[in-house]
């Protein structure tokens, strides 16, 4: 059962990972963790323009779980990029470092995906097909099989480092993995945050003003655990999976349902000392 | 640099709608400044999933207190919990209100209290204008009129003070040359603000209270608009903020 410890070419000290959204730029943890204990680090998904984010409210607390529409709330590709080259403080964390970015078109993926491949501090990329709160309705762009193979094939020819693409749940993500191995992915994410939505009754109002909103926590475990198995079932490359777990035991779930690795995500906001706690248990 | 400890309650005393609880922490006390909050982990099932934030209401060497009112699931946790129970939190987090030299006065509605008696150990002889809805939600001040220069109360129903609201108290004075320090519901620090707008030279601060995920920027869920259709957040940025540098 034991998959090796790699994406691509690159190593990994082991299969603990934070997922993108929840672990901010890399900096908002230093105090929490000691980033020498994960596998990796994925940081926030940097989009091609700056995005100041949806209006409040931007999050909902569920039974076991959280709606989430934040609207990518970021500086955008320049700004981060150009930060970075100044100042790359991510070759000082003794971890691989994920980043995560979305583009507007095709051509941002690649456009992105080569400028960020010059950091050194950048260890591999995780491109974001499936943000499903920017775009009205959810739509997004692993819903068209047709651009996760453009974006990948050309990602492939034009970067250096490995990369992984992170899928939606609610688009036909076996089908889109199959595509992203074939394409040249090193891994696949499964998953983003699965569509939710709230409502007030006495209003008779949504909550959000995007109606839908991304749903995440210990909630959607069975759900994620139902997706990586179908996943890895499909492809050889490393899958690596995300979905409300909070726990060492919920790792080695994920982990005989077929993931190579695993991501904390909503559950670093409840612990932030979680990651560092389920990878010295799974070790 | 920000702690997450396990903390002990030490002391816990219910009071009407109100809960003080005193934990004993290994750095987050020492470390804390007037206006920064604690991020609570109410217990250790995942109802509620999302912790909940404080306002600082008093350290004392390695002690924490913090004034809770009862508002839902995750306060009505916290009543249940007993002395010698530990609790996991996060602090101290945010910024905290500016000292400015000036004479202060104290805006407080209901448990909006809570930052303003550490704020008077730093800030001494700020007068005090306190609003609540009736006698029952007025915690006990004794330990802490000293700190104030004066305290006055203003009652919804009359039943303590004046009958009427903190904003009739506080439409009494001439703020010009003065800071104001403002906490409660967001309809009380609109009202504040309407009398701000007529006051030449007057500087004021709010602690503003918001739904908040992680307490320390990252969920990016607490946001607060700008004036200019931008947004901050409340953990990070805030809570405390210029009166004319968000809207509420």
């Amino acid at each position: 059962m034991k998959a090796p410890l790699k994406i691509g070419s690159l190593s990994f000290r082991n299969r603990v990972l934070t997922a993108s959204g929840t672990f901010g730029m890399g900096k908002e943890f230093s105090d929490f963790l000691d980033y020498s204990q994960l596998g990796g680090i994925t940081l926030k998904t940097i989009t091609k323009n700056p995005r100041q984010g949806n209006p409040p409210p931007r999050i909902l607390e569920t039974p076991y779980g959280l709606l989430n529409s934040i609207g990518l709330e970021n500086e955008g590709f320049q700004k981060v990029y150009q930060d970075l080259k100044k100042n790359d403080y991510l070759r000082q964390y003794d971890t691989n470092v994920i980043f995560s970015l979305a583009g507007d078109s095709v051509e941002d993926y690649v456009e992105m995906a080569r400028f960020f491949c010059e950091i050194e501090g950048i260890a591999m990329l995780e491109l974001n097909l499936s943000c499903p709160n920017v775009h009205e309705g959810g739509a997004t762009f692993d819903s068209n099989p047709e651009n996760v193979k453009r974006i990948v094939e050309e990602t492939a020819k034009t970067v250096s480092k490995p990369f992984t693409v992170k899928f939606s749940p609610s688009q036909d993500f076996v089908k889109n993995s199959r595509i992203a191995e074939y394409s040249g992915a090193h891994a696949i994410t499964i998953s983003n945050t699965f569509l939710g939505m709230a409502i007030h009754a006495k209003t008779k109002t949504f909550v959000f003003k995007n109606k839908t909103a991304g749903y995440s926590g210990p909630a959607v475990k069975p759900m994620a655990l139902a997706n990586v198995y179908r996943a890895a079932q499909a492809v050889k490359i490393p899958v690596i999976a995300s979905g409300g777990i909070s726990s060492a035991e919920d790792a080695s779930e994920f982990l005989i349902a077929g993931a190579s690795f695993i991501s904390i995500g909503t559950l670093n906001f409840v612990d932030p000392g979680l990651a560092g706690k389920i990878a010295k248990e799974i070790e | 640099m920000k702690y997450q400890e396990q903390c002990e309650i030490v002391e816990k005393i219910i009071d009407h709608s109100y809960l003080f609880l005193k934990f004993r922490t290994k750095n987050i006390a020492k470390n804390a400044l007037a206006g920064q909050f604690v991020n609570i982990r109410v217990n250790n099932s995942f109802t509620p999933l999302l912790r909940r934030p404080f306002s600082i209401t008093d350290t004392e060497g390695d002690t924490l207190s913090l004034l809770i009112l009862l508002k839902g699931k995750g306060t009505e946790a916290l009543f249940g919990k007993k002395i010698g129970d530990f609790l996991d939190i996060i602090g101290p987090l945010g910024n905290s209100f500016p000292l400015i030299n000036r004479r202060a006065i104290f805006v407080a509605g209901g448990v909006g209290i809570a930052p303003f008696f550490f704020l008077s150990k730093t800030i001494s002889s700020g007068l005090l204008l306190f609003g609540v809805k009736s006698k029952e939600y007025l915690p006990e001040l004794s330990a802490y009129s000293s700190s104030f220069s004066e305290v006055k109360i203003a009652s919804e129903d009359g039943s303590s003070g004046k009958k009427g609201t903190v904003i009739d108290l506080l439409s009494e004075y001439d703020l010009s040359d003065k800071v104001v320090y403002a906490c409660g519901p967001n309809p009380m620090l609109r009202a504040v603000s309407k009398i701000l707008r007529d006051c030449a030279q007057v500087e004021a601060y709010y602690s503003i209270e918001t739904i908040m995920g992680c307490g320390f920027g990252v969920c990016k869920g607490c946001a607060v608009e700008t004036p200019s259709g931008q947004y901050k957040l409340a953990c990070t940025d805030g809570p405390i903020f210029s009166w004319n540098e968000v809207k509420l």
